[in-house]
């Protein structure tokens, strides 16, 4: 049998159009995947933050006294509380690296982002509390303004924004890990639940 | 009917083609595999330190529940030490900590043999939140 001019080509097209159909539906996979994890973390992340909340005096809620009139007064404690509730949920170590080589999270969490927003309904002023670069919170009052996180949510009780940065696995291949960097941000509000 | 060269050219291309294929299935599913039940593991975690903000503590029928879930994942050696599992009061810290033995499949390719092996990892997952939990006197 004769054999056609062409034919490994055909072959070769065949061949890599099918590795490439692959590749297009392991990236979905791994988008999905990706998406998942990214949602088990912003959970994760919001119970950090109520945690953190939690940090308020007993006292002024037990009373007859108004959500609306609770503050967060001690942004350093409110802090390491967040930073110890998020480590127990993600199962990090004391550097925020994952414990287990089978968490999908490949490297160190960093906390980009920390912002307490107290709101007095009295003259509805905001006081913005930020976590800077050395670890210290930097205050300002913001008077009679609309203020918002930076997720967009305009603040009408105290508030805690976070975000934070880690790399999640997307394939393994004997020895190579490939990584994608994820920034999940989420805003809790004192009154929810 | 005799083989040609290119015949033989192009049966080589295609198993080298199949075995490649075949490689990067077994790999990404394996992996897949394992990410997928530790995630399970981390859904079912979830699911319990909420009953235990609602509660206060992880209580005996949820335990026996929460062991029951990880039984039907496929987790052995189930064990929820340190977990809280008195009532604490509002604020307070409630923890579940969950150890368990995972069983990972681990292909090797030697000598042209490929083989699968079953290795039992040791894994812990932890959950912790703040109690919801009032009892009588307000606390």
């Amino acid at each position: 049998m004769k054999k056609k001019n062409g034919s490994l080509i055909i072959t070769a097209t065949v061949f890599f159009t099918f590795i490439f159909i692959m590749i297009i539906v392991f990236y979905y996979v791994m988008l999905a995947q990706i998406h998942e994890e990214n949602e088990m973390v912003r959970s994760d992340m919001v119970a950090s933050e109520h945690a953190a909340i939690k940090q308020i005096d007993l006292s002024t809620v037990s009373g007859n006294k108004e959500l609306d009139q609770i503050k967060i007064t001690n942004c350093d404690d409110a802090y390491e509380r967040f930073k110890y509730y998020l480590k127990m949920n993600l199962n990090l170590d004391d550097n925020f690296m994952p414990k287990s080589q089978y968490n999908f999270i490949k490297g160190k969490v960093k906390i980009k982002r920390f912002i307490i927003y107290n709101l007095n309904k009295n003259d509805l002023s905001v006081e913005v509390c930020t976590l800077n670069s050395e670890g210290n919170f930097e205050k300002r009052i913001v008077k009679n303004g609309n203020v918002s996180t930076p997720k967009g949510n305009y603040i009408q009780h105290t508030t805690i924004h976070a975000c934070i940065d880690f790399n999640v696995a997307t394939y393994k291949f004997g020895k190579f890990t490939g990584t994608q960097e994820v920034s999940p941000s989420e805003d809790v509000d004192i009154t929810e639940e | 009917m005799k083989k040609k060269e290119g015949d033989i050219q192009d049966f080589i291309l295609q198993m080298i083609g199949i075995v490649i294929c075949f490689i990067m299935m077994l790999c990404g599913i394996d992996y897949a595999d394992t990410v997928i039940k530790y995630n399970d593991a981390n859904e079912i975690a979830r699911k319990y330190i909420l009953r235990m903000e609602a509660k206060g503590y992880l209580a005996s029928d949820d335990q026996a529940e929460l062991e029951s879930d990880m039984d039907d994942k496929g987790f052995s050696n189930i064990s929820l030490a340190n977990s809280t599992t008195t009532q604490v009061h509002y604020g307070e810290e409630v923890k579940l900590v969950i150890n368990f033995q995972e069983t990972v499949k681990a292909f090797k390719l030697e000598n042209f043999k490929l083989e699968v092996t079953n290795d039992n990892k040791n894994l812990t997952i932890t959950k912790a939140s703040t109690a919801l939990y009032f009892n009588e006197d307000g606390n």
